[in-house]
C-alpha cells in the first residue's frame, strides 16, 4: 500500500465533500434540526390531556368532584352545559373530531345511588380509543383525581370509615418512588444523546451510500479504474475521508446536546470517543456495501433507508421498548449496530461508565465494523486489483 | 426561447419517441405493452405532428416518467418492499407498552407478607421475571448494566409496620435512562400495591368498599379501538405516512435524477410547457403512493384484522390531495437541486419535521415550544393523519373530514403553484 496514493485519494474525497454544500449541510445542519426536533417536538413525558365533561347530576357532590378534577394539572376539563341528551351529543362530536380526548360522564343518579350503602356511584370514563397511549393517560389521569377526591374527603372525615379489626386505621403501603440516573425524568435526556444514533447513520450509511452510488452513476468510478489504485488504497481513503466527516458532525452534536441543550455528561470522554468511532466505522462499511451492490443512487438511498435508517430509529430502544416486542423482532434487535451504540451513550451520559456494558458493547460494534469492511473488501469488484 | 421550442419540438419529440418505441418492442424486458399501445393509438390518431396535441405530450411524458422508475427491475421491487417491510416492523415495533419486565428485588424482610407482595408483582402479567440480590451494591451493578430495569427495595421494618398499620414503605428504583418505560413500571407497581393492600382488606372486613364514599367506581369505555390496540393507531397513521414518504421521495429524486444524467436538457427543448411538467412528473409518484396507500389499508383489514368503517372511497379522495400536497414539495425540493444527494438532503430537511411535528409520535398538544406548535398548521401530514385515523377507526362524519381537508387544500395549492413557479423559472 502507498501512503501518498492514499493520502492524495483522501485529499480528493475531501475537497469532494466540501465542495459539494450538500454534504456540508447533512453533516452539520440536518443533525441540528434534528435535535433541535428532538429536543422539544418527542415529548413523551406526562403532561395535561384534555377532557370533557357531562354532568347530569348537579349536586354539591358531584360539583366538589369535578373540582377536584379541574384543580388537577394532568387534566384540561372543559365542561359540556346544556340539557341531559345535548350535552353528551356535543361531547361525543368533540371526541369524533379530536378536540378532546375523552369525557367523563356523571349520571343522574349518581348522588342517589352515592348515599346507598349497598350499591357503588359509577362515573363513566370515555377515550378516544384512536389514540392508546393518550387515552391510558386519559383514563388514568381521572382515577388519579378521583383518588385525590377520596383522600381529601377522607381527611376532612366525611363519611369515610373503613374499619379495619386491627383498628380505625388504614395501613397504607406508601410507594417511594426514585428515579435513578436521571431523577427529573426528562425524557430529552435519554433522547437526544440516543438521537445521536440516528444521525450517525445518516452521515455515515446513508450519505456514503448516495455519494459512492453517484461515483458508479456518473462514470467516475471508471476513471480511478484506470489508475494504478489497489482495493485497499481505494477503501481506506474512502473510509478515512468520510470518517474524518462523521467524527466532526458527531462531535458538534454532542458539543450542541452538552452545552446547549444542557444535558449532564457523567461518563468518560475517551469511551465515548472509542464507542462513537466505532459505530461510525460501521455504519460508514454498511453504506460502502450497499452503494457498491446498487451503483445507484436511488436503490441505494432506499436501502440505505430501509435497512439501515429505520431499525436504528424503531429496533435500537430509542423509541419503542425492546422488552415489548415480539419474540422475532427482538431477536432481531441483536442484529441492530444502533441498539448497542444507543445503550452505551445512554449509558455514558446518565450514568457515567459502566464498564461492562462499555467493553461488551465495544467488542461487538468492533466486530460489526470489521466484518462490514471484509464484506466491502469482498464485493469492490476485482478490476481494481493491480 | 419557447418559440423555438415550439417549431423544434414537435420534430424533436417525433424522433425522440420513435425511437423509444422501437427500442422497447425490441426490448424482451418490455413490461408495459399496454401502455405503449396506448400512446400509439394516440398518435396515430393526431397525424404526425404528436407534439400539438397538449394531451398526448402530456401522456407522452407519463409513459417516460412510469417507465424510468418501472423498468429497472431493482428500482421495481423498492417500490413496493420497503413500504411492506416497514408495515410489519412498525406495527410489531411500535408499542408504548410495557411487558416483559424483568426486575431486581433487595428484599431485607423474608417473611410471609414480604413473599406475598413479591409473588403478586411476579404473577402480574407485565413482570417476567424477578432477580434476587443480595445487597445495595449488587443491586447497582446489575442496575448499571441494564440487565434489569428496575427494583424493588423491600426494608427489614417492612412486616413490623405493616402489621401494626404504620404505613409501611416500598422502594422502588427505575431507571431514568428510559424515562417513559421507566414511570409505567412504576405506576404498575403502584397498582399492585393498591390492590395487596386492597386485598388484605377486604379479607379482615368482608366488604371494603361498601361503605359510601370509597363508593365511587369508574367504567372505563374506549371507544373506537375498544383493547386499545396500539397497532390500530400506528398503521392507520402509516397508511399516511409511507405512501407520503415513498411520493417525497420519487419526486424529489426525479428532477434531480435527470439534471445529473444531463436528460434534463431533452426535456427542456421539448415543447412540454413548465405546468405540464409538474403535472406530468406529478401522476407517477402519486400514482405510485396511491397504491402504497391501497396497499396498507388491504393489510389493515385482512392481514391485521383492523376495521375500516369509513368510506373508502372519501379516503381515497382525501389521500389523493394529501399525497398531491407534498408531491409538490418533492418537485420544489428537485427543481432546485442540481444532484441527487442534494435532493435526499431536501427530502430529510422536509420528512424529520413533517412526522415530528405530526402529532404521530407525541400529540401535537404536547410539543412544547409554542411556536412549534403552531408551526403544525402548514404540516399537511397532521390533517391527513386526522383524516385517516377518523375515516378508519371512528367514523367521522363530512364535516370534520373537510375542516382538515381543506387546510390540506390550501397546502397543496401553494405546493403546486411553487413548484411551478421554480420551474418557470429554470426554463425561461
Amino acid at each position: 500500500m502507498n501512503r501518498r496514493v492514499v493520502l492524495a485519494l483522501v485529499k480528493k474525497e475531501l475537497f469532494q465533500i466540501v465542495r459539494d454544500p450538500s454534504s456540508i449541510l447533512i453533516a452539520f445542519i440536518l443533525p441540528f434540526i434534528l435535535l433541535f426536533l428532538f429536543g422539544f417536538g418527542i415529548n413523551f413525558d406526562t403532561n395535561t390531556v384534555k377532557i370533557g365533561a357531562v354532568v347530569e347530576d348537579k349536586t354539591p357532590l358531584t360539583r366538589e368532584i369535578l373540582d377536584t378534577m379541574r384543580h388537577s394539572r394532568f387534566l384540561d376539563v372543559k365542561i359540556y352545559e346544556g340539557f341531559k341528551k345535548s350535552a353528551r351529543k356535543e361531547a361525543e362530536n368533540a371526541l369524533l373530531a379530536g378536540d378532546i380526548r375523552g369525557f367523563i360522564v356523571i349520571p343522574n343518579d349518581f348522588s342517589k345511588t352515592f348515599k346507598d350503602k349497598n350499591k357503588k356511584a359509577e362515573i363513566q370514563v370515555i377515550t378516544d380509543g384512536s389514540e392508546p397511549n393518550t387515552a391510558k393517560f386519559a383514563s388514568a389521569y381521572v382515577e388519579g383525581a378521583l383518588g385525590v377526591y377520596r383522600a381529601i374527603s377522607a381527611l376532612e372525615g366525611k363519611n369515610l370509615s373503613a374499619k379495619s379489626p386491627r383498628g380505625s386505621k388504614i395501613p397504607k403501603i406508601e410507594v417511594e418512588q426514585r428515579f435513578w440516573y436521571n431523577p427529573s425524568l426528562k425524557s430529552s435526556y435519554f433522547v437526544l444523546p440516543g438521537s445521536l444514533a440516528i444521525i450517525m447513520t445518516m452521515i455515515g450509511t446513508v450519505l456514503t451510500a448516495l455519494v459512492i452510488a453517484r461515483e458508479w452513476e456518473r462514470g467516475t468510478m471508471e476513471a480511478l479504474l484506470t489508475t494504478k489504485v489497489t482495493k485497499a488504497e481505494f477503501l481506506l481513503s474512502k473510509y478515512i475521508a468520510y470518517f474524518l466527516l462523521g467524527m466532526a458532525s458527531i462531535t458538534f452534536c454532542i458539543l450542541l446536546i452538552i452545552l446547549v441543550f444542557r444535558v449532564p455528561y457523567s461518563g468518560s470522554y475517551l469511551a465515548l470517543t472509542v464507542v462513537s468511532a466505532l459505530f461510525m466505522l460501521g455504519a460508514l462499511g454498511f453504506g460502502f456495501f450497499v452503494s457498491t451492490i446498487s451503483k445507484n443512487q436511488f436503490i441505494a438511498s432506499q436501502i440505505a433507508g430501509t435497512v439501515g435508517f429505520m431499525p436504528a430509529m424503531m429496533l435500537s430502544g430509542l423509541i419503542y421498548e425492546i422488552n415489548s416486542m415480539p419474540l422475532p423482532l427482538r431477536i432481531l434487535t441483536y442484529f441492530i449496530p444502533a441498539r448497542y451504540y444507543v445503550s452505551s451513550i445512554t449509558s455514558l451520559f446518565l450514568s457515567g461508565t459502566v464498564i461492562y456494558t462499555f467493553v461488551l458493547n465495544s467488542i461487538i460494534l468492533g466486530s460489526f465494523a470489521l466484518l462490514m469492511f471484509v464484506i466491502v473488501y469482498k464485493v469492490t469488484p476485482l478490476r481494481f486489483e493491480e | 426561447m419557447k418559440k423555438k421550442g415550439g417549431e423544434q419540438g414537435p420534430w424533436q419529440y417525433g424522433r425522440g419517441g420513435k425511437r423509444q418505441d422501437q427500442d422497447n418492442m425490441a426490448s424482451k424486458q418490455d413490461t408495459m405493452p399496454r401502455n405503449l399501445g396506448f400512446g400509439l393509438r394516440l398518435r396515430g390518431k393526431h397525424g404526425a405532428n404528436p407534439g400539438n396535441s397538449a394531451l398526448t405530450r402530456f401522456i407522452a411524458l407519463i409513459i417516460k416518467e412510469f417507465h424510468s422508475v418501472w423498468r429497472d427491475p431493482k428500482s421495481r421491487s423498492l417500490l413496493f418492499l420497503p413500504p411492506i417491510l416497514q408495515l410489519f416492523i412498525f406495527s410489531h415495533a411500535a408499542t408504548l407498552d410495557i411487558q416483559n419486565i424483568e426486575a431486581a428485588v433487595l428484599c431485607e424482610d423474608n417473611t410471609p407478607v414480604a413473599r406475598e407482595f413479591l409473588s403478586r408483582v411476579s404473577g402480574s402479567r407485565y413482570f417476567k421475571k424477578l432477580v434476587y440480590v443480595k445487597n445495595r451494591a449488587e443491586l447497582r451493578e446489575i442496575l448499571d448494566r441494564e440487565a434489569v430495569r428496575g427494583a424493588i427495595h423491600i426494608k427489614n421494618d417492612f412486616t413490623k409496620k405493616y402489621l401494626h398499620n404504620d404505613n409501611p414503605e416500598i422502594q422502588v428504583i427505575l431507571d431514568g435512562r428510559h424515562t417513559n418505560g421507566s414511570q409505567i413500571i412504576g405506576t404498575y407497581i403502584s397498582q399492585i400495591a393498591a390492590d395487596f393492600e386492597g386485598a388484605a382488606h377486604v379479607a379482615d372486613t368482608g366488604a371494603f368498599a361498601a361503605e359510601g364514599g370509597a363508593g365511587i367506581t369508574t367504567r372505563v369505555r374506549n371507544w373506537y379501538n375498544p383493547n386499545l390496540y396500539y397497532h390500530w393507531f400506528i398503521i392507520s397513521s402509516l397508511a399516511g405516512i409511507l405512501s407520503l414518504s415513498m411520493v417525497v421521495l420519487l419526486s424529489a429524486l426525479s428532477l434531480a435524477r435527470e439534471k445529473e444524467t444531463g436528460t434534463f436538457d431533452e426535456i427542456l427543448v421539448s415543447p412540454l410547457k413548465p405546468y405540464e411538467i409538474v403535472f406530468g412528473k406529478l401522476v407517477v409518484p402519486l400514482f405510485f403512493g396511491v397504491i402504497d396507500g391501497i396497499f396498507i389499508l388491504f393489510a389493515a383489514k385482512f392481514i391485521f384484522g383492523m376495521p375500516f368503517v369509513g368510506n373508502f372511497f372519501l379516503y381515497m379522495f382525501a389521500l389523493i390531495i394529501f399525497l398531491a400536497s407534498v408531491s409538490g414539495v418533492g418537485l420544489f425540493i428537485s427543481s432546485i437541486c442540481k444532484t441527487q444527494q442534494q435532493a435526499m438532503l431536501g427530502v430529510f430537511v422536509f420528512m424529520f419535521p413533517c412526522l415530528i411535528l405530526s402529532g404521530y409520535s407525541a400529540p401535537v398538544e404536547n410539543i412544547t415550544p409554542e411556536f412549534l406548535q403552531k408551526l403544525t398548521v402548514i404540516n399537511p401530514l397532521r390533517f391527513f393523519l386526522i383524516i385517516s385515523k377518523g375515516i378508519i377507526l371512528k367514523n367521522v362524519n363530512l364535516l370534520i373530514v373537510m375542516k382538515n381537508l381543506i387546510p390540506i387544500i390550501f397546502i397543496t395549492i401553494f405546493t403546486l403553484f411553487a413548484a411551478n413557479y421554480s420551474f418557470k423559472n429554470k426554463l425561461d
